[in-house]
């Protein structure tokens, strides 16, 4: 069974196909291509990625790629929709507190100017001209959106294999059902327990996203994900899991219920039709209604 | 939604504008036909003007009367003539919606689509309710279908999976 794994992303990605042929080998190039082509152009590490170079001069509009106007075109409605718990434009924020650092060269990417209170509304899109202006000096941070990006459209590439799974460190998209013809199950890693699963969950044609306290964890509490509202990491909540039919759904979407807290995390899912597990620091479980662990 | 509360809905929410977005990236990605990416601009424009049924999609409803039983080969008697070149043989295509996927199949003959069929119809929904379009890529000699009221999704996925097949056909 082709299986094949490549770093991208800041991640191990890795894609498996139960069948077989020459055609598979092709459709899985392309399924990996997509992933350099939007690290390329969404990573704001790399001081060379279409993002950063569009982000250099604020105050103008710069017209950009159709990907990377879309990934921030929907970077965009996904904060709006989550009143700004989603937002990405934490990313100065997240360079100030360490989270800057390469994952292929080491080098610390630093765009210098000092954190202020950019917010989604300081960038402005014109879908005429496809140009993305920022109103003020600030670092946008795609990661997650622009992952889920990579994994939907490598999802749209194996597509015509039905059965395919690719798993981008935390961002998973299963088509179809595995070797054994049932679908896929996922588990969800206990936050505080390594090794062990909290739940699991049985998917098919679904995008799975989790989302841990655990994850680049520093010393004194903070963690990946920042509450664009205060610029701390939210505290309640250890782990968040969003099943829905679209990676960068998913992960947008779990990043938001980090800052938002359980009852308004769930909130959201109910109100965006996804489903959605989300673990606190007592360890204790919110469920959406239509939330089902696997038989 | 000018001050977006937690859970607002953007129209179907935030599950159609990330489909629209990955749809675009890849078609942009893929350097597709132009027309299937006006195609899609339009219907966006057109799912805005919200109850504004026109004739075409009427006539496809009508045409629901006669459309039953499982997927099958479409072939129809008077057809318009092809406005591009292809070349004899059978050609196969694949469209994507979040519902799921469609593959069509076309059958060129003598330069003329003989028949247009939905060979695979991975949806999530039946594909029974698009079942007059394969005709129409006959009548037509062409991609463009009607709009179907209710089923745009596999509407264009089938579109796309047609295009995709002609474009193996001009190769």
């Amino acid at each position: 069974m082709p299986v094949r794994t490549e770093a991208a992303m800041g991640t191990l990605v890795t894609v498996e196909v139960p069948a077989c042929g020459s055609d598979v080998d092709q459709a899985m190039e392309r399924a990996f291509c997509w992933f350099r082509e939007i690290e390329a152009r969404c990573s704001r590490f790399d001081e060379e990625s279409e993002l950063r170079r569009a982000s250099a001069h604020a105050g103008a509009a710069i017209r950009v790629s159709p990907i990377l106007y879309e990934v921030v075109r929907f970077a965009l409605l996904a904060a709006e929709a989550t009143g700004g718990a989603f937002d990405p434009t934490v990313g100065r924020r997240m360079e100030m507190r360490g989270f800057a650092r390469n994952y292929r060269t080491g080098e610390i990417a630093a765009s210098g100017e000092p954190a202020d209170g950019a917010t989604w509304r300081d960038v402005e899109l014109d879908p005429s001209a496809h140009t993305i202006r920022l109103g003020r000096p600030l670092t946008l941070d795609l990661g997650g959106v622009a992952k889920g990006f990579a994994v939907d459209l490598a999802a749209r590439e194996l597509a015509p294999f039905r059965d395919f799974a690719i798993d981008a460190g935390g961002d998973l998209y299963l088509g179809g059902c595995n070797a054994l013809g049932s679908p896929w199950r996922v588990g969800i890693p206990h936050p505080r327990i390594e090794g062990e699963l909290i739940a699991a969950l049985a998917a098919s044609d679904r995008a799975v996203c989790t989302s841990g306290d655990y994850e680049r964890r520093r010393l004194d509490g903070e963690h990946h994900i920042l509450d664009p509202r205060t610029g701390d990491s939210p505290r309640r909540v250890a782990s968040v899991t969003v099943m829905a039919p679209q990676a960068v759904l998913a992960d947008a979407l779990a990043t938001a219920a980090f800052v938002l807290g359980p009852e308004a995390g769930i909130e959201l899912f109910e109100s965006q039709d996804v489903e959605g597990l989300i673990v606190t620091v007592d360890m204790a479980q919110w469920r959406t209604r239509s939330f089902r662990h696997a038989a | 939604m000018a001050e977006g509360g937690i859970g607002n809905k953007i129209g179907c929410g935030l599950a159609c504008a990330s489909s629209a977005a990955i749809f675009a990236v890849f078609l942009a990605g893929n350097v597709r036909t132009r027309s299937a990416v006006d195609r899609f601009a339009r219907n966006v424009a057109e799912k805005r003007v919200a109850g504004m049924v026109d004739r075409r999609v009427r006539s496809v409803q009508e045409g629901l009367h006669w459309a039953s039983g499982a997927p099958k080969a479409s072939a129809a008697s008077s057809t318009a003539e092809p406005k591009e070149h292809w070349k004899d043989g059978t050609y196969k295509g694949w469209g994507f919606s979040r519902h799921g996927d469609i593959e069509a199949t076309v059958v060129i003959t003598h330069g003329r689509i003989e028949t247009a069929a939905i060979s695979q119809c991975r949806t999530r929904y039946s594909c029974g309710v698009i079942e007059p379009l394969p005709g129409q890529v006959v009548q037509r000699q062409s991609p463009d279908i009607d709009y179907v009221s209710g089923a745009t999704q596999s509407a264009d996925a089938f579109y796309e999976a047609v295009v995709a097949a002609l474009q193996k056909a001009k190769a």
